[in-house]
Formats: C-alpha cells, structure tokens, sequence
C-alpha cells in the first residue's frame, strides 16, 4: 500500500498498523488480513478501495454502528437485523478468503 | 446478585405483553422486583458475540475465548428466564438470542481457522513453516 507523504493521525496509523500473527510465522494472510488497510483507505474516502482490500469492512461496521443506536433506541426487530447482517459479514469472510485461496493472493 | 433474581415473584404474568418498565399496568407493592427488567447479561452477549466474528486475531484464540464466554453467560440468562419468565424484558431475550446466535457463528469460523493452523503445522512442521520462503514455495505448488 502506498504511505502517502502527508502527516497527521492517518499518517500515523499506516505507520503503525498491528503485525497479523499468521502473517508473522507462516507468511501467509489469515481470513482477517486487510481490515487495517481496507479502514484506513475508508478514511481517505477511498470505497472502493476499502472493498478491494477488504470486502467485509463497511457491512462490519455497519453492524457495529446498528449495534450502538441499537442498544441505546431499542428497536423492535434490531436483535433479528444485526443477526442477519452478522450472518452475512461471516459469510463475505468466508467467500473473500476463498476467493484469496483460489486466486493465489495469499502472500 | 442472582440469588435475588432467582426468587419466585409474588405475581408472575406470564401472558402479559412485553411492556417496557415504565409502561407496566401493575406497580406492584414489591416495587422493583414487580418490574419486568431487562436480563442481565443480554448486552454483553450481544457485544461479545458480534466481536467474536473478528477472527483473524492470534491464529482464532480470541474469537473462540469471546464466543465460548458469550455462549455461557446466555446459557445462565437463559436459564434464569425459563425460570421467571414474567420477570424479564422481550426485547432483552431477543437481544440474547441474537447474541447466541452471533456467538455461534464466530465459534464455528475461529474453529475453522484454528484448525487449519494447527493442520498447517501437522502437515509442514513448525520450522519449515517458519522459513520465510515458505509462503512463496506453497503458493507456487498449489497453482
């Protein structure tokens, strides 16, 4: 990924992104690599960016936003949504690493 | 905490519709416990089964340690609504069961994931696994 040249937070969070375990012993991505990337990229407004990296990052944090209003409003059939959409996030996970595994991205 | 919970209510209304606290028809003299209060553990289980689909920590450990801590604690709340059921919100037992459900799901994928790593180390052996031109040298056999 490109380390752009301007300073301040985002800067500074490329610069200090968390080292993946898996990627540290085996070398090779483990069904979460990209998430890091793929938010930092959200935060420069980049989406489709964000998806390449990383597809399962914006339903992600969808539900984790839902789960907040959620918790605080209380919505009638807020428990039956987020089970849904945690259902699909576990499911895009699972196509994206398959998709990486056949498609020999996992370096 | 829960040795108070616990306690048969003077007046269950087990076919009363869920009502939230304040709207409850039937201020018991009992005060707090004649409420019908949200379950104890709902959010919690709720908020842990959803982090328990980030997997990809440390080889699926932490999402197996806040998935199977999820599963426990909605089998206590459980338990203690089959008990009393009068007692307790509806919406907090949805918010349960969501988070069971959640919970479930991130068990079976951190499974997964566990299993493969261990797999891994099975099949290739821990030093070679460590050789860094491991990844490369797998990647070109499997195409």
């Amino acid at each position: 990924m490109m380390v752009s040249d301007d300073k301040g937070f985002i800067h500074w969070l490329q610069n200090h992104l968390l080292a993946c375990p898996m990627k540290q012993t085996f070398g090779l991505d483990c069904p979460g690599c990209g998430l890091q990337r793929s938010i930092i990229a959200l935060m420069q407004g980049d989406l489709i960016g964000s998806f390449k990296l990383y597809p399962a990052t914006i339903p992600f944090l969808f539900v984790i936003t839902f789960l907040i209003v959620h918790l605080k409003a209380d919505f009638k059939s807020g428990a039956q949504i987020i089970k849904i959409a945690v259902g699909f996030v576990a499911f895009i996970i699972l196509i994206n690493y398959i998709y990486k595994i056949f498609t020999h991205q996992l370096i | 905490m829960s040795e108070e919970q616990l306690e048969p209510q003077e007046t269950p209304q087990p076919i009363q519709p869920p009502t939230s606290p304040q709207k409850n028809p039937f201020p018991q003299s009992g005060g707090f416990n004649g409420m019908q209060q949200s379950l104890p553990n709902a959010t919690i289980v709720l908020v842990l089964g959803i982090l328990s689909i980030l997997t990809c920590c440390c080889y699926g450990i932490i999402g197996l340690i806040l998935a199977i801590v999820a599963l426990v604690l909605s089998k206590k709340d459980r338990a203690l609504y089959a008990l009393n059921v009068g007692a307790y919100t509806e919406g907090s037992l949805k918010n349960l069961n969501a988070g069971r459900v959640c919970a479930i799901i991130g068990l079976i994928l951190s499974a997964i994931y566990l299993l493969i790593c261990v797999v891994f180390i099975a099949m290739f052996g821990f030093a070679a696994i460590q050789d860094p031109n491991f990844a490369k040298e797998f990647v070109e056999s499997m195409k």
